[in-house]
C-alpha cells in the first residue's frame, strides 16, 4: 500500500518549508552587515529586499500553515525537494537586483548553482560585483554544501525524530553519530575547524601577493567556501587563474581534496584511527581513478611541454573536476584547446565526483568501487567450482560485505546519474552544440562539478537554462527525494 | 657586451614597434597564429597587481575575455592610477609584448609586457540606488516586522490557550 498525503501534510510541509525560509533570511543578515561594513549603498538595499521578503515569506506560511501532523518522511522529502527550488529562487532576488544578469532566470541559474554548490556562472561583469553580492554568491556554497535543509532544522526546530528523512533527503546516505542532529553539528564543527585553517592559509598566500588586507580577507574566506564545499565559484571572472600563484592552486587542491572525502572518514581520522586512510574503500578508489586518469590526461597533453605545465595545466583541472569542484587556473576557452582524449578523462572524473556524505556531486567512488569490484567478483565466481559460495568484502570503516542491496542500489543510481548526463547533453545536441562540449557541460551541470566549455554563457537558449538549473537540483539531491515527492504528488490522483 | 646589447635591440625593435593589435577574443581562440610573436592588446585593468617574484601581474578585460600580463619591471605598472572593482571603472591601457601559449616560466597562456601606454583613465562612478529600491526594502521589512509581531502573539496566546 503507498502512503498518500493528505490536506494536513501539505500544511506541515509548508510550515516546515515557513521554518526554512526564515532561516534563509538570516543567512541574508551577513552580506547585508558586509555591505554596511564597505558602504555598498546599493547592495545594501538589494539584500535588505531579500531579507524582508524572507521574512514576511517565512512568518506568512508559519501562520496560514499550522503544524497539523508530526512531520513524518513524506514531509521530509517534500521539504527537501521543493526546499531547494524555494531556496534558490529566493537567493536569487538580491542577485537579481545587482543588476548584473539579463534576466531572473540567470540570477535563479546562478542561486542554484551556488546552493548546489556547481558554480557554473550566467553572470555579467563579475569583476565589477560588489562584496557583499559576492559573498552572497560564496555564502549560497557553504550553506547548500553543508546541507542546509538538516541544518536549519536542526537549529530551528526539535523535530529530531524526522531528521533522518532530511538527511537521506539531502543525499546523505551514511550517518557518523547514532544521533542525525549530532552528524549534522559534527559536520559544522569540522567545516569550521577547517575553515579556520583555509582562511588563514589562503590570506597568507593573498596579502604576501600585495592584495589589501581587508580584500584578501574576504577572498580568502570565499575562496575556502568554494573549494572546501566544492563549489567553483570565485570573486574574479579568471576564476583561480586571476591569482597567478602556483602557491594558492596548491592550497586550493588541498582543500578540494579535504571537501570530497567522506565526512564519516574525517570523523574516523580525528576521533579514531589515522589508518583508516590507507585502507578505506573510497580513498583506494579515489587513488586509483585519479592516477588513471593522470595518465591518460598527461598522455593526451604529452606535447604541451614540461611537467610543471602538465601539472598546472592537467593535474589541476582533473583535481578539479575529480572532486566536483569546478575551479580553473586557465583562461577562458582554455579547455576548449584541450585534446578530445583529456576532455574525455576530465567528463569520466566530472561524472564519478567524491566520497558519499561529502559535498561533491556525481556518481560517487563508493559507488563506482562496488561497480568494478562486482564486475571482478562477477568473473572470479564463474572460475570456481560451480557449487562454491564465494563472499567479497571490502573495508569502509569497518568490513564491509558486498550485499545484493549494496550493489543494487549502486547500479540505481549510477543509471540516474547517467541518464540524466545523456538526457541534458541530447537537449543541448538538439540546440546546436557540438556532442563532446553538451557531454562535457551536462556532466558538468549534473555532476555539480562547474568546469565549462563555453556553453554555459548569458546568450544561451532558455529551454539550456532550465534543463542545466533542473539538473543542477537532480544531481544534487540525488533524485531519489524528487522522485518520491513526485511519486506522493501522482497518488493524490489516484485516491 | 654593449654591441650585442645594441645589435639585439636593433633586430627586436622593429618587431615590438610594429606588433599589431589584437583583440583577447581573438587571441584566446587561436592562440597558436600569436605563440611566441609580439603584439599589443588592450583592455581594463581588473582588481589590483599582485606580485610574484621579481615581477608582478596585472589582469586586463575586454569583451568578457582575460588575460594576465606579466611585467618583469614592475615599475611600469605605475603609470596605472585607477583599477576596476565596484563603481570603480579601471584604466584601460594598450599592453605592448610577447604571447607565450604555454609560457616556460609561468607554465600557462600569459603575455611578458614591455610597455604600457594608458588609453582611456579610469574613474571611480558614484552609486545610484533607485527610490523604487528603497521603497521596496521599506514595504518587505514593514511586512515582515508586522507578520512576525502577529506570529510572536498567536504562539504566545495559542500556548496559553
Amino acid at each position: 500500500m503507498i502512503i498518500s498525503p493528505d490536506r494536513k501534510d501539505f500544511s506541515s510541509i509548508l510550515n516546515i518549508l515557513g521554518r526554512l525560509v526564515l532561516g534563509l533570511s538570516f543567512f541574508m543578515l551577513i552580506p547585508l552587515v558586509t555591505a554596511a561594513l564597505k558602504r555598498e549603498v546599493s547592495p545594501f538595499f538589494d539584500f535588505l529586499i531579500g531579507f524582508g521578503i524572507c521574512g514576511a515569506l517565512g512568518f506568512g506560511l508559519m501562520l496560514l500553515f499550522p503544524m497539523k501532523k508530526e512531520a513524518g518522511w513524506i514531509h521530509a522529502f517534500f521539504t527537501v525537494s521543493f526546499g531547494w527550488l524555494i531556496f534558490s529562487l529566493l537567493g536569487a532576488v538580491p542577485l537579481h537586483l545587482s543588476g548584473h544578469f539579463a534576466s531572473y532566470i540567470d540570477a535563479w541559474f546562478e542561486s542554484m548553482s551556488g546552493f548546489a554548490t556547481t558554480g557554473l556562472v550566467l553572470i555579467q561583469d563579475l569583476d565589477h560585483l560588489s562584496f557583499a553580492h559576492n559573498m552572497w554568491r560564496h555564502l549560497t556554497m557553504f550553506i547548500g554544501g553543508q546541507g542546509i535543509i538538516l541544518a536549519s532544522l536542526s537549529i530551528l526546530t526539535r523535530a529530531r525524530s524526522v531528521a533522518l528523512g532530511f538527511y537521506i533527503g539531502e543525499a546523505r546516505q551514511e550517518k557518523i553519530l547514532p544521533n542525525v542532529v549530532d552528524t549534522s553539528r559534527f559536520i559544522w564543527k569540522v567545516s569550521f575547524v577547517y575553515m579556520v585553517l583555509g582562511v588563514a592559509a589562503f590570506f597568507a598566500i593573498l596579502y604576501n601577493q600585495g592584495m589589501k588586507w581587508d580584500k584578501s580577507f574576504f577572498h580568502a574566506l570565499w575562496i575556502f567556501f568554494a573549494a572546501f564545499d566544492t563549489g567553483g565559484f570565485a570573486p574574479q571572472a579568471q576564476n583561480i587563474a586571476y591569482y597567478h600563484s602556483p602557491l594558492m592552486e596548491a592550497a586550493t587542491v588541498v582543500f578540494m581534496v579535504l571537501g570530497a572525502i567522506n565526512f564519516n572518514l574525517h570523523f574516523w581520522l580525528w576521533n579514531r584511527s589515522k589508518k583508516e586512510i590507507f585502507k578505506n574503500f573510497e580513498i583506494k578508489t579515489f587513488m586509483l581513478s585519479l592516477f588513471g586518469l593522470t595518465g591518460i590526461l598527461y598522455f593526451s597533453l604529452r606535447f604541451c611541454g614540461t611537467g610543471e605545465i602538465l601539472f598546472r595545466k592537467g593535474f589541476y583541472q582533473l583535481v578539479s573536476a575529480h572532486t566536483g569542484c569546478g575551479f580553473t587556473n586557465l583562461n577562458s576557452l582554455g579547455l576548449n584547446h584541450f585534446p578530445i582524449l583529456g576532455v574525455l578523462a576530465l567528463i569520466f572524473a566530472m561524472m564519478v565526483g567524491g566520497g558519499v556524505c561529502s559535498t561533491t556531486g556525481g556518481i560517487k567512488l563508493m559507488r563506482l568501487g562496488i561497480i568494478f569490484k562486482t564486475f571482478f567478483t562477477e568473473i572470479k565466481r564463474w572460475m570456481m567450482p560451480f557449487r562454491s559460495v564465494y563472499k567479497d568484502r571490502f573495508h569502509h570503516l569497518q568490513d564491509l560485505v558486498f550485499s545484493s542491496k549494496r550493489v543494487k542500489e549502486a547500479f540505481i543510481y549510477s543509471a540516474f546519474f547517467l541518464l540524466t548526463y545523456l538526457a541534458g547533453a541530447l537537449v543541448a545536441i538538439v540546440l546546436g552544440y557540438p556532442a563532446s562540449l553538451s557531454l562535457f557541460e551536462s556532466v558538468s551541470a549534473t555532476a555539480n562539478v562547474g568546469l565549462s566549455v563555453g556553453i554555459t554563457n548569458p546568450t544561451m537558449p532558455l529551454l539550456l537554462k532550465i534543463v542545466y538549473i533542473f539538473q543542477m537540483w537532480a544531481g544534487r539531491l540525488e533524485f531519489i527525494s524528487i522522485f518520491v515527492s513526485i511519486g506522493f504528488l501522482l497518488s493524490l490522483f489516484k485516491k | 657586451m654593449k654591441k650585442f646589447i645594441f645589435l639585439l635591440l636593433i633586430f627586436l625593435l622593429p618587431a615590438i614597434v610594429s606588433a599589431k593589435i589584437v583583440s583577447l577574443e581573438e587571441l584566446l581562440k587561436t592562440p597558436e597564429n600569436f605563440d611566441g610573436k609580439y603584439l599589443q592588446v588592450e583592455g581594463e585593468v581588473i582588481g589590483e597587481s599582485l606580485s610574484q617574484g621579481d615581477g608582478a601581474w596585472v589582469n586586463i578585460s575586454s569583451s568578457g575575455y582575460h588575460m594576465g600580463i606579466f611585467f618583469s619591471r614592475p615599475q611600469i605598472i605605475k603609470a596605472i592610477h585607477s583599477w576596476g572593482g565596484y563603481c570603480r571603472k579601471g584604466d584601460v591601457i594598450r599592453v605592448k609584448g610577447k604571447f607565450f601559449k604555454q609560457c616556460q616560466q609561468h607554465q600557462l597562456t600569459d603575455i611578458h609586457a614591455q610597455s604600457i601606454k594608458v588609453i582611456e583613465k579610469g574613474y571611480k562612478f558614484p552609486e545610484t540606488v533607485s527610490l523604487t529600491k528603497i521603497k521596496a526594502s521599506g514595504i518587505a521589512v514593514v511586512i515582515c516586522l508586522a507578520a512576525a509581531l502577529v506570529y510572536i502573539v498567536r504562539e504566545k496566546y495559542g500556548r496559553k490557550n
